[in-house]
C-alpha cells in the first residue's frame, strides 16, 4: 500500500509500505494493506512504517489518519524523523506536546 | 573650475545612482525569496488539500462541531495580514482598503468586530485610528512557519470554541502568478456544509462528531497557514515588481541627468572659449 506522510510544512514520507503502527484513541494500531477505510485521530507519540528497506520511526505531535484499502494518509501537525525504534518516538512524541504546552502558558 | 549648475547635476547623478543600487538589491532579495516562498506554498497545499478533504467528508455525513454558543451580539474576528515593512507598491494599501470596508460593513449590519493583526503596518493602520485592536502580531511575515500560525490561531480557534466570535474572517493577498496578487476576505470558521454526495461510506474513529471536533482546529489553523504564506508571497512579488519599477525610473532619471549634465559642461567649456578668445582679441587690440 502507499503511505503518505505530510505536514504543513513538508512530505516526510511518500512510497511503498507494508506496515504502518500508530496511537489512535482506541489504541495502539497497526494497518496492513486492504484494512477498512478509516478516519481517525493520531495521538501524541509515535509513528512507525515498515517497508522494504527497513523501518522509519517518527515522532509526531497528534494529527490524522486516513485510511482507504491501498492508501494510508497521515496528517501531522509537528513530525520528527527519529533515530531509532518505535518506543525513542513515542517518548519524543510526548515529548512535543509538552513543549508546545509550555509555549502557550 | 566646475560651475554650480554642472555641481549640482553631478551630485544628483551620485545620488541617483546609489538609490538605483539599493532598488536593485531589494529587487534581487525579492525575487529570490519568491521562489522559496512558492516551494513552501507548495508543500503546505497537499496537506490542506487533503485535509479539507477529511472535513468535507465529515460534514457531508452529518457531523456538526461541538461550539458553546452564547447569546448576544455576533461578534465576528477579522484577521488582516499585511508585510511589517514597506516599499512593497500597493500590497498594505489595497488590503488595509478592503479591511477597513469590511469592518465598516459588519458594524453597519449590528455585529460586533474584533480586529486581529499580523505585521506592523496594519497594526499601526488601525492604531492610528484609534480603531482597537485584539492582538497584533509581527516579524513573522516575512517567512512564516507553522509555528508562527499556531501562535496567531491557538488563541483565535480558542475564542470560536468558547463562542465568543461567531466567525472568523480573514483579510490577505492571494497569490496568483508572479504579476497577479489579489487582496480577498475569506472566511475560516464557520464551515458551510456544500451539497456534495458523500463518495464512500467511511468509518470515523472515534466518532465523526469527535474526529471533526479534533479536526476542525487543524483545519483552522492549516487554512491561516496557507494563506499567511500567499500573503508572504504576494509581498515580495509585489516588492520586487515595485523595487523594479524604482530601478528603471532610477536608470531614466540617470539618463536625463546625465544629458543635463553633458550639456552644462559643454556651455561652460564654449564660454570659458569665448572669454579667452574675447581676452586675447581685447589685448591684440590694444597693442
Amino acid at each position: 500500500m502507499i503511505v503518505n506522510v505530510v505536514s504543513p510544512e513538508e512530505e516526510y514520507f511518500s512510497g511503498e509500505s507494508t506496515m504502518v503502527v500508530t496511537r489512535t484513541p482506541n489504541g495502539e494500531i497497526g494497518i496492513y494493506s486492504g484494512h477498512e477505510a478509516t478516519v481517525a485521530t493520531i495521538l501524541p507519540g509515535g509513528l512507525t512504517i515498515e517497508h522494504s528497506g527497513g523501518k522509519d520511526s517518527y515522532a509526531v505531535s497528534g494529527g490524522l489518519l486516513q485510511i482507504t484499502p491501498e492508501k494510508v494518509t497521515v496528517l501531522g501537525e509537528i513530525i520528527e524523523k527519529i533515530d531509532g525504534d518505535h518506543e525513542a518516538a513515542i517518548l519524543r512524541g510526548k515529548e512535543l506536546v509538552e513543549d508546545l504546552t509550555e509555549q502557550d502558558s | 573650475m566646475a560651475s554650480a549648475e554642472l555641481r549640482i547635476i553631478n551630485r544628483r547623478i551620485k545620488s541617483v545612482r546609489s538609490t538605483k543600487k539599493i532598488t536593485r538589491a531589494m529587487e534581487l532579495i525579492a525575487s529570490s525569496r519568491i521562489v522559496k516562498a512558492q516551494n513552501r506554498m507548495k508543500s503546505s497545499e497537499s496537506y490542506f488539500g487533503l485535509l479539507s478533504e477529511i472535513v468535507q467528508d465529515l460534514i457531508n455525513n452529518g457531523a456538526v462541531p461541538k461550539i458553546d454558543a452564547k447569546d448576544g451580539k455576533e461578534k465576528v474576528l477579522l484577521i488582516v495580514l499585511t508585510s511589517d515593512r514597506g516599499l512593497a507598491g500597493a500590497y498594505n494599501t489595497n488590503i488595509l482598503k478592503i479591511a477597513d470596508n469590511r469592518r465598516k460593513e459588519i458594524e453597519q449590519s449590528g455585529k460586533d468586530v474584533e480586529i486581529v493583526t499580523v505585521g506592523k503596518k496594519a497594526t499601526r493602520y488601525f492604531t492610528y485610528r484609534k480603531i482597537n485592536v485584539s492582538s497584533g502580531y509581527e516579524g513573522i511575515t516575512d517567512s512564516p512557519e507553522f509555528d508562527n500560525a499556531l501562535e496567531v490561531m491557538t488563541p483565535i480557534t480558542d475564542k470560536y470554541y468558547k463562542g465568543d466570535v461567531s466567525s472568523i474572517e480573514i483579510v490577505y493577498t492571494s497569490y496568483k502568478s508572479a504579476l497577479t496578487q489579489d487582496a480577498v476576505i475569506k472566511k475560516i470558521l464557520p464551515l458551510d456544509p456544500q451539497e456534495v454526495e458523500s463518495k464512500s461510506s467511511v468509518t470515523f474513529e472515534p466518532s465523526g462528531e469527535e474526529v471533526l471536533n479534533s479536526i476542525l482546529p487543524k483545519y483552522a489553523n492549516a487554512s491561516f497557514f496557507i494563506f499567511f504564506l500567499n500573503g508572504s508571497t504576494s509581498e515580495h512579488a509585489a516588492r520586487m515588481r515595485a523595487m523594479k519599477a524604482a530601478t528603471d525610473n532610477a536608470e531614466e532619471l540617470i539618463k536625463v541627468l546625465a544629458m543635463k549634465s553633458n550639456q552644462a559642461r559643454q556651455a561652460e567649456i564654449t564660454t570659458e572659449i569665448s572669454e579667452i578668445v574675447g581676452g586675447s582679441e581685447a589685448l591684440s587690440d590694444a597693442s
